[in-house]
């Protein structure tokens, strides 16, 4: 038998009469990096907490390195935790912040300040020993929490949003440095964020969740590009998503007919549709090309491609490094990204285009309320 | 400076004329009435003298009484600490309705006046009453405690009108902890008692200075409930200078009495700074 790093079997947590937690199933290999990917109240910070053992779980088993860990307090656990307030202890420098859990594990003093040192210089700050946490940034601070948490080479890294109070660019450079330390180190890490592109830039495995329920665990480039579930699509990235109905079926590949009368064709993925379903069906602005409408008779005569629509261009933004388009189709808005974003003739606000995408791009799951 | 802003400081002084005039009129002249009284023979107009200081220090029975009445603030501040920081704890993690709850609770006693607070510890504590009677009857002792006109009564009756500034001040400090040091601490491995010793009381200070700076002050200078409470053995410092004024008509003694206790309380609680306001603890606490 495989012994994981953590295993969670059915575990659930209820607050009130509502499920915060709902049977989350889980096994985290030595040396990943699992980030639990959600909105809000799905659950995802209710179950660090539970593998902290800040909370107690309801039910179901939580292993760490195969130890059941039911009952077992926080502090007898081993783990390493860096907060999204970074909680350094205000009254002790950052060489008695960090010698802190090595204080507790009667380490000797000739050990503890070699491992400080040490641990200081892998996050680059050995000059701040002597500092009080005030007297840092808030990057400085996060980077001696971090030392804080590995000084003691605990069996697991627990991050809670590490990097949402700190501003965009910072959060660039230390959500790297974590990524180095994730992969120099190879501890087993948990990381919490409601961040999606912060969560596929540093896992191994996305866990999204919502209400409670994951909905699907799977390599970042699975989530993107292989949803499992309507959520996972209009959550992770950006979605067009058309209401449609399904007009016939055959050999994998689909024709709907959307409620505003365009009609789409669709290969099946992770969702077998049947004819005369009600269906959501998604296509991600990236996937989309646009052509001149000029060409509008011959593809009306068949060119091959597999979904062809026509729209009015309503809004064009210009976003670095690619460029976005709000095109009117039969009273739908269709997001369009671009890195070629032209606005020559025949592409202006205004003007009417032709957007193409394949069938493959487009995802189908059963329709649901909004 | 600009008109406008010479403008703006005439207008502030003026708005501190009223305050001024009645701190100055009430306190500051009537203090310096009592010291020139204190230091001139015939009530603050004749020769300058030291006699009435050179008394206190020449008779053992004053260096006692001052010794008593620092000696029992202090028993207060550490009966209010010990008994109010848990309280102040609880606080600290309650809802703000449990708060504001609490806050009414402990300071309900002070809706009623110190004289009434202290005929109620009277019958509680007195010889036949509750306690003494309630231990007497279940065979617990044979003879009743002495739990009033002693020094435990004093300090009894003076922690339960002071203990509310303790806790109050250890609250506000305990409430600017941010929760998620424990949480830090916790994982690291800090046991709850070793979470208390490295974290939540070197936190909580600041409100452990300002509250033992409150106990300790109003505790050296508390007149009624040592008088209540004390009865004629235990004579605390203002229990003798108001002696002194109103029973012997001794002014001179009875205002260098008040003057010594005053000099007392300040060189004590400036003697708790300097121990308390380490180079760490400015480090860490100034803003």
């Amino acid at each position: 038998m495989t012994q994981y790093d953590v295993e969670l079997q059915g575990v659930h947590k209820r607050f009130g009469g509502t499920a915060v937690v709902d049977n989350f199933n889980l096994q985290v290999e030595r040396g990943e990096c699992v980030t639990f990917l959600g909105p809000s109240g799905c659950g995802k910070t209710t179950t660090l907490n539970m593998i902290a053992g800040f909370l107690e779980p309801d039910g179901g088993e939580l292993r760490i390195k195969g130890k059941s860990m039911n009952g077992v307090p926080a502090n007898k656990r081993d783990l390493g935790m860096v907060f999204q307030t970074y909680s350094l202890f205000p009254h002790m420098t950052v060489e008695e912040n960090v010698a802190y859990g090595l204080k507790l594990r009667k380490t000797s003093k000739r050990d503890m300040q070699v491992r400080v040192r040490k641990v200081l210089e892998l996050v680059k700050l050995p000059h701040v020993a002597d500092r009080y946490p005030k007297q840092l940034s808030g990057g400085q601070r996060q980077r001696i929490a971090i030392a804080r948490a590995l000084v003691t080479e605990p069996s697991l890294l627990l991050l809670d949003e590490p990097l949402s109070n700190l501003d965009a660019k910072l959060r660039e450079e230390l959500r790297e440095e974590l990524k180095r330390l994730q992969q120099e180190i190879g501890v087993t890490t948990i990381f919490v964020t409601h961040d999606q592109e912060e969560a596929m830039y540093l896992s191994d495995r996305i866990v999204v969740l919502d209400h409670g329920k994951v909905e699907q665990i799977g390599a970042p480039e699975d989530i993107y590009h292989s949803p499992a579930s309507a959520f996972v699509h209009e959550f992770i990235g950006k979605s067009n998503r058309f209401e449609a109905v399904v007009t016939s079926q055959s050999n994998g590949m689909g024709a709907l007919v959307t409620t505003n009368g365009i009609t789409l064709k669709a290969e099946q993925h992770m969702y077998s549709f049947q004819e005369g379903e009600r269906v959501s069906a998604y296509i991600r602005p990236e996937h989309i090309r646009m052509a001149a409408a000029h060409e509008e008779r011959d593809a009306k005569a068949g060119l091959g491609e597999d979904n062809t629509v026509f729209g009015t261009v309503r809004l064009i933004s210009f976003l670095g490094s690619y460029g976005e388009l709000i095109v009117d189709v039969e009273g739908t808005p269709v997001t369009v990204r671009t890195h070629t974003l032209r606005r020559q003739a025949g592409f202006g606000e205004g003007e009417r285009i032709k957007l193409i995408w394949d069938a493959h791009d487009v995802s189908v799951f059963s329709w649901k309320e909004e | 400076m600009s008109k406008l802003a010479r403008n703006k400081v005439w207008a502030a002084l003026l708005l501190l004329v009223p305050s001024f005039i009645i701190i100055f009129g009430v306190f500051v002249l009537p203090m310096l009435y009592m010291l020139m009284i204190s230091v001139r023979e015939d009530g603050g107009t004749g020769a300058w003298t030291a006699a009435q200081y050179k008394l206190f220090f020449q008779d053992p029975y004053y260096i006692e009484v001052l010794w008593r009445t620092v000696r029992l603030s202090l028993w207060t501040v550490l009966a209010c600490l010990i008994l109010g920081y848990p309280v102040a704890m609880y606080m600290a993690r309650a809802t703000p309705k449990m708060r504001g709850f609490i806050t009414f609770l402990i300071l309900s006693p002070h809706l009623i006046s110190v004289v009434i607070r202290n005929f109620g510890w009277v019958v509680i504590l007195s010889d036949n009453g509750f306690i003494n009677n309630t231990l007497l009857k279940l065979g617990l002792i044979d003879k009743p405690l002495r739990l009033l006109y002693n020094e435990l009564g004093v300090v009894i009756g003076l922690t339960d009108s002071l203990i509310v500034y303790m806790v109050l001040a250890v609250a506000t400090s305990l409430y600017a902890v941010d929760a998620s040091l424990y949480k830090a601490a916790g994982i690291l491995g800090a046991s709850k008692a070793r979470m208390f010793f490295s974290v939540t009381l070197p936190l909580s200070m600041p409100g452990i200075f300002a509250g033992t700076t409150l106990v300790f002050s109003l505790a050296m200078s508390a007149f009624v409930t040592p008088a209540l409470m004390g009865g004629t053995s235990v004579k605390v410092m203002p229990v003798i200078a108001y002696e002194k004024m109103m029973a012997a008509y001794d002014w001179s003694l009875g205002a260098a009495l008040a003057f010594l206790l005053l000099g007392s309380t300040l060189g004590l609680v400036a003697f708790f700074t300097k121990l308390v306001e380490t180079k760490r603890h400015k480090e860490v606490f100034s803003s």
